[in-house]
């Protein structure tokens, strides 16, 4: 009993003080201590995510898909670089100084010439998507990969396995935990990559969308589109949790 | 005593660096300071208020100005906020600020350039001379409701048909190359980007928006300020005012002169481009109207009022919002 009510106090401090801040901001906007023009009020933003819903997820829809194609090559670059870079000792010395370098080139940078290489279709914001995301999880695979059991490698050795069934049965599920945690932070920052690359060129997408409410002054849809994007990335970080959840079971047993 | 001494020194000498200090502060405080911002980076549109500042015009009327630019080429927000005072914009940018559910608290105080100097750029080797010849093309859209319009305005003008354009959106950073690439027009300012390709042998033709309808000759760029800074300092307005028109007057009278303070202030600017500019922009400032800066009111309503009646705008902007001739010295 002592623990379900600690549990219950300890999600009512976040809910509370999400509550309070918003009580000071409604305060601020009904006592024009910021003129409305600059900041609309909580029930502003509220109308204009109810009025434009329809038309939000029309946009959601796009940004979504960029983001999910993006991660999946992202993925997929991640694992093929983590899997090279461990094998070969070569390929670690002469990439990973690479690797690290590409994400410290600003996105907003490299998201026009993306653009002019590729055109304004989907594929420049794909690959920008797969830029930002490809790290971590090439980061976490590596770390995973390395800080396998020695000692259960070397006994598989002794029974005569291959580098396949090594990598198959120790190398892979031990890194699977660092995958999920790289997944996760992967996760919110395609969604950020997608609506950074449709800033600069588009015709649909929460960024686009973002870029016609702001030249229009329409701050209140502003706000909606901008907490949208965070609900996006809150919602699929849980569905990051659920499928770890399901396709690890043996960190259930814990 | 040796110690001693160092001490004395050291307090005398740091007491006359503030004391010299305290003197330029104290002749700097009997200027008032105007943050300005611009639209863009420096271009020849802007001549005007870099020759004043140069020359002292602003000093001359104890103002002091401070040119900046805004992170995302929007002047209204910062001008209406009161981060800055007067900044620049266009008639076409300020629409959503006199029509959205809260209004944008800004007034266009004068006019940089008297006529509509935008227009499309296209290649020579495309052939489209007219508006009507853009069917089948396409055209790079920053996909403003207002921009579409008028790119529709002047192909139906033109008899064109529409809906065969294909929009692409624009990245377009430069328009030179841009047209070189698969676009084939690019919506550009005469004095700037059609004066960089003459330079740089590209052949090009030129479509002027305001050659298809005069509604389309509507006032870009402008100067605004912030409606709570002309009402509590009206006489600083008008001494910028002043000051600003001197500045634009000697680059109407020396083009060549007034390019080199510009370059020399922005120096990154090209020379020869700027000078060009200035020379062909010289006559457009003023044009013809009997002071500079001012606007018609039917032109500036009329505008407006073609933006109703397309439907670009759902209520229609009251005749004479948004725009003052009451700071301009006209006398």
């Amino acid at each position: 009993m002592k623990k379900k009510s600690q549990n219950i106090i300890n999600k009512c401090i976040p809910i509370g003080t999400l509550f309070l801040l918003i009580g000071i901001w409604a305060f601020v906007c009904a006592n024009n201590i910021v003129p409305a023009f600059m900041l609309p009020s909580p029930t502003e933003v509220i109308e204009a995510f109810i009025r434009d819903f329809p038309l939000l997820m029309q946009h959601a829809s796009v940004t979504l898909v960029e983001a999910f194609w993006g991660l999946t090559l992202g993925i997929g670059i991640g694992f093929f670089s983590a899997i090279l870079m461990d094998e070969f000792n070569f390929a670690y010395r002469s990439f990973y100084p690479l690797v690290v370098l590409t994400q410290t080139i600003p996105t907003i940078a490299i998201a026009p010439l993306l653009v002019l290489w590729m055109g304004y279709g989907m594929a420049p914001k794909m690959l920008l998507v797969a830029l930002t995301t490809f790290f971590p999880i090439t980061i976490g695979l590596l770390d995973g990969f390395k800080s396998s059991d020695r000692d259960m490698i070397d006994l598989m050795r002794a029974m005569g396995a291959g580098k396949i069934q090594i990598f198959r049965y120790i190398k892979l599920p031990g890194s699977m935990t660092n995958f999920f945690s790289s997944l996760k932070i992967s996760v919110t920052y395609s969604i950020v990559a997608a609506v950074i690359s449709e800033w600069l060129g588009g015709f649909n997408g929460l960024g686009v969308y973002m870029i016609r409410v702001k030249k229009s002054y329409a701050f209140d849809e502003m706000f909606a589109v901008i907490f949208l994007i965070s609900i996006l990335s809150l919602v699929l970080m849980k569905l990051i949790d659920l499928l770890k959840y399901t396709t690890l079971k043996w960190e259930r047993v814990k | 005593m040796k110690n001693l001494f160092c001490l004395f020194m050291s307090m005398f000498m740091s007491f006359s660096i503030m004391a010299a200090d305290l003197n330029n502060t104290a002749s700097q405080h009997k200027l008032k300071s105007i943050t300005f911002l611009l639209d863009w980076t420096p271009n020849t549109n802007h001549t005007g208020i870099y020759v004043a500042q140069k020359k002292g015009f602003y000093q001359d009327e104890g103002l002091k100005v401070n040119i900046a630019q805004p992170s995302d080429g929007d002047a209204a927000m910062l001008v209406a906020s009161g981060k800055a005072q007067i900044g620049v914009s266009f008639q076409g940018t300020l629409v959503p600020a006199f029509t959205g559910k809260h209004k944008i608290p800004v007034t266009a105080i004068a006019a940089l350039i008297q006529h509509n100097t935008s227009g499309l750029i296209t290649l020579k080797s495309s052939g489209i001379t007219s508006p009507r010849e853009l069917e089948n093309h396409k055209y790079a859209t920053w996909d403003m409701p207002i921009e579409k319009a008028i790119i529709q305005k002047v192909m139906e003008e033109d008899g064109g048909n529409y809906s065969k354009l294909t929009l692409i959106p624009s990245t377009v950073a430069d328009a030179i190359s841009a047209i070189q690439t698969d676009v084939d027009s690019v919506w550009i300012y005469y004095a700037w980007d059609k004066i960089r390709a003459d330079i740089e042998g590209v052949k090009t033709n030129f479509i002027a928006f305001k050659d298809y309808g005069k509604e389309l000759d509507y006032y870009n760029p402008i100067l605004i300020a912030g409606n709570a800074y002309l009402k509590n300092h009206p006489e600083e307005v008008k001494a910028f005012l002043r000051a600003t028109e001197k500045g634009y007057q000697f680059a109407m009278k020396h083009p060549d002169e007034a390019a080199k303070i510009l370059c020399e202030l922005v120096p990154e600017l090209d020379s020869q481009l700027v000078t060009q500019s200035q020379e062909w922009l010289a006559d457009q400032y003023q044009a013809d109207a009997a002071h500079w800066g001012k606007f018609d009111p039917n032109r500036w309503d009329g505008f407006y009022a073609w933006l109703y009646k397309v439907n670009v705008l759902k209520t229609p902007i009251p005749a004479g919002t948004g725009f003052t001739n009451a700071y301009l010295p006209l006398d």
